[in-house]
């Protein structure tokens, strides 16, 4: 496929923090509506592509082309949140920042953190300030939504608003997400791709026809790599 | 341009609420102030200095305070934005480096104002100084330097924020660039206390211009870049 029809194209990304090579020579298109499933053990270098793609990082070598007119957002280590600013001034920020915004009140509700509106990020459990992250993420839904580790703090309840979430954003065809995770168990079912990380390089990626058994095949490779 | 403008004013305000939810900026600008303030006025009278050595002593150890203040507050000015990396939602929402450096700059000038009133009071007391008739220019000396050490306080905080070393690394950075509003304010309050006015013609007022000049556009070209790895 072209380019032009990627929401992002990596090419020959490599990334190092010291000696220690996080990322190697990795290639990779990521195309409208997809639900990339990123696997690997610790330190494969998820979070570093994930911080890579979204811009926030810069890579040593290779590059990266996300597509024009794509809003890319990211979720990730600190939550990119305010902690000290209650959920609701967070929110309220958020959707003056962005030029078409959902009522914040209503992302609260759905999220369920209207009952914690005026209490401060930094005094919300970690679950509930995942909330808080992914309502701010929703409030106007990005082309492109990178996600760290998203499920490890939060209850199925939240992990279902999610993948709602995710699904109708790569349904309408508008984006595309990536999610780094260990959590195949619960995020299985919301993935049209998967990718397999092994230190900096893909080890394998499923492709994105979407196909349940070629899906599933990958997530055993998965499993069977970290047996 | 509206747009700018309510961009601003968000960010306006979180920088504000930022402030006051945490204020440690404010602490440690007043505590150190009040603290240098006291220690300077317990030194002076077991000297047993005269009015006039002490009229010619109330300018230095007036930048002193503040310049000591203003570097301990550095070092805890980017605290807020790293506990969160709220910044990197802004900076993938496409909020130019610009506005949040403009917020930014904004907030911390106030709130050096205020420090640099809180140390002048500080110091007049500690040394018997009326400065009641010249508050008004020497506030506004205060200000002009304010509006210069701020762009230093935020481009420097944000280039420094990613290093663990920051507490060590943003004296030293700043320390030497903060001299020319540590000679300018000096002179000028001196001229001030002595002549009991502000001579627009000062070279140093042109210094502190030109300073206040080179580090708010350093600043504002520059600010963006420190906000990615």
């Amino acid at each position: 496929m072209a380019q032009n029809d990627c929401v992002v194209e990596a090419d020959q990304l490599s990334k190092s923090f010291g000696d220690n090579r996080v990322i190697e020579k990795l290639s990779l298109s990521i195309f409208p509506s997809e639900t990339l499933l990123l696997l690997g053990s610790n330190g494969a270098g998820k979070s570093t592509l994930l911080r890579i793609i979204s811009g926030l990082s810069n890579p040593d070598s290779g590059k990266i082309h996300v597509s024009r007119g794509v809003r890319v957002d990211f979720v990730g280590t600190g939550l990119q949140v305010y902690p000290r600013l209650s959920v609701a001034e967070n929110l309220k920020l958020f959707s003056e920042l962005l030029v078409a915004s959902r009522d914040y009140r209503l992302e609260m509700l759905e999220w369920g953190l209207d009952r914690f509106a005026n209490m401060p990020v930094m005094s919300l459990s970690k679950g509930n300030q995942w909330r808080v992250a992914l309502a701010r993420t929703f409030l106007s839904p990005p082309n492109l939504l990178l996600l760290d580790e998203p499920t490890s703090n939060l209850d199925d309840s939240s992990v279902d608003i999610l993948t709602q979430k995710t699904q109708t954003l790569a349904k309408e065809g508008k984006g595309a997400v990536i999610i780094a995770s260990h959590d195949i168990a619960r995020l299985q079912k919301s993935a049209s791709r998967i990718l397999l990380l092994d230190r900096g390089r893909i080890r394998s990626d499923s492709g994105s026809t979407g196909d349940a058994e070629c899906i599933q095949w990958h997530i055993d490779e998965y499993r069977r790599g970290n047996r | 341009m509206i747009r700018f403008f309510l961009i601003l004013r968000t960010l306006l305000r979180k920088e504000v609420l930022l402030e006051l939810r945490g204020k440690e900026v404010l602490t440690l600008l007043f505590v150190t102030g009040i603290t240098l303030g006291a220690l300077v006025g317990a030194g002076s009278s077991s000297a047993v200095l005269e009015y006039r050595s002490l009229q010619r002593l109330f300018p230095t150890f007036l930048w002193i305070t503040f310049f000591f203040s203003s570097v301990l507050a550095m070092t805890r000015s980017h605290e807020a934005e790293l506990e969160g990396r709220g910044f990197e939602a802004i900076v993938l929402l496409g909020v130019p480096g610009t506005y949040q450096f403009l917020a930014k700059w904004c907030v911390t000038t106030v709130i050096l104002l205020l420090s640099f009133s809180l140390n002048s009071l500080c110091i007049a007391l500690a040394l018997g100084q009326e400065i009641g008739g010249i508050l008004i220019p020497l506030l506004s000396v205060g200000a002009l330097a304010a509006a210069g050490i701020a762009p230093l306080m935020v481009l420097l905080g944000g280039i420094a924020s990613t290093s663990r070393m920051r507490g060590v690394l943003l004296p030293l950075l700043v320390l030497p660039l903060m001299f020319p509003f540590f000679l300018a304010g000096t002179e000028l309050t001196a001229e001030l206390i002595i002549d009991r006015a502000l001579s627009m013609t000062s070279p140093w007022l042109s210094v502190l211009m030109g300073a206040d000049t080179l580090f708010i556009l350093l600043g504002l070209n520059l600010y963006g870049f420190s906000l990615s790895d």
